[in-house]
C-alpha cells in the first residue's frame, strides 16, 4: 500500500516536471550544458531552472533543479554562496529524495486554487 | 509631544526557510546604517506585524515575500497587503525559487517586483541591490553616498 502511494507520488511528480520541461524556453542538450563553465550553468539555472527541492547531506545543502529535460543537483559548501559539486543527470531516480516536498507543494497548490 | 522619525528605513521579509532568512539578513547587514530589516517565519506573522504597526510611524520602504510558505503563501499575502489602507503602493518583491513567467506576471499584476533566489555570492549582492532599487529615492541617495 505504502509503495503504491509512493508510485502515485512519483507519477504525479514526473507529470508535473514534464509540464515544467515544456515551459522552459531554451533547449540545451545535457552534453552542451555539461561543457559550460560552472558560473554559466548556475546563471542558466537561475534564469530558467525549475526548483524541485532542497535537502541536507550531512552539513551541506543540496538543491535539485530541472532544466531543459534533465536534472541538475547543486551541492553547496556554503549555502547559496559556494558550490562544492554539480551533478547533472537524466535519471529520474535523482528526484526520489525530494518526492515528499513535491507532493506537499502540489497538494498546497490544489488547495489554493479551490 | 512629537515623535522623532526613525533614521533608518524599514524592510520586512517573510520566509519559512531559515537558511534564506539568514542569507538575506547577512546580505542586508552591510546596509545596517540605513536599513532596519525585520524578518518573519511566515506571511501570517508579517501581516500581524503590519496590522499592529503604529499608524503614525513611517510605512516600510520595502516588503519581501517568499512564495511557498506554510499557512499563507506569499501571493496571498501580497493580495492582502494591497487591500490594506496605505499599502496600495508600498514596494513589494516576491522572492522565490521559481522562474515561472506566470509567477512574475502575478507579481506584476499586483504592482510588485519578482526576484528569483540566488545561486552564488555575486548574485546575492546584485539581487539585494535590485531589491533596494524599489525603495525611495531618499534611501537610494543615502546608500549611494555611502558607497
Amino acid at each position: 500500500m505504502a509503495s503504491e502511494v509512493k508510485v502515485q507520488h512519483l507519477n504525479f511528480a514526473v507529470q508535473t516536471l514534464t509540464k515544467a520541461i515544456v515551459m522552459t524556453k531554451k533547449v540545451i542538450g545535457i552534453q552542451e550544458f555539461k561543457n559550460l563553465p560552472e558560473r554559466q550553468q548556475l546563471d542558466l539555472l537561475h534564469q530558467e531552472g525549475v526548483h524541485v527541492g532542497k535537502r541536507m547531506v550531512g552539513d551541506n545543502t543540496v538543491i535539485l533543479y530541472q532544466f531543459s529535460g534533465f536534472y541538475v543537483e547543486v551541492l553547496y559548501k556554503s549555502y547559496r554562496k559556494e558550490v562544492e559539486k554539480i551533478t547533472i543527470s537524466k535519471d529520474v531516480a535523482i528526484i526520489h529524495p525530494y518526492l515528499d516536498q513535491i507532493a506537499v507543494r502540489d497538494l498546497d497548490k490544489d488547495e489554493n486554487t479551490d | 509631544m512629537t515623535k522623532a522619525l526613525p533614521n533608518k528605513s524599514l524592510v520586512l521579509y517573510a520566509d519559512d526557510d531559515p537558511d534564506d532568512l539568514d542569507l538575506v539578513k547577512e546580505a542586508f547587514s552591510i546596509y545596517a546604517y540605513a536599513v532596519d530589516l525585520k524578518t518573519f517565519k511566515d506571511g501570517v506573522e508579517l501581516l500581524k506585524e503590519v496590522s499592529t504597526m503604529d499608524p503614525y510611524s513611517p510605512l516600510p520602504c520595502l516588503i519581501i515575500l517568499d512564495i511557498n510558505m506554510p499557512r499563507m503563501n506569499g501571493k496571498e499575502v501580497l493580495h492582502r497587503l494591497r487591500n490594506m489602507r496605505g499599502y496600495e503602493n508600498v514596494p513589494i518583491v516576491l522572492f522565490s525559487t521559481s522562474t515561472l513567467p506566470s509567477e512574475r506576471e502575478f507579481a506584476r499584476s499586483f504592482g510588485a517586483g519578482f526576484i528569483t533566489k540566488p545561486l552564488y555570492t555575486e548574485q546575492i549582492h546584485l539581487l539585494i541591490e535590485q531589491m533596494l532599487d524599489h525603495c525611495s529615492d531618499e534611501l537610494q541617495e543615502r546608500l549611494k553616498r555611502k558607497r
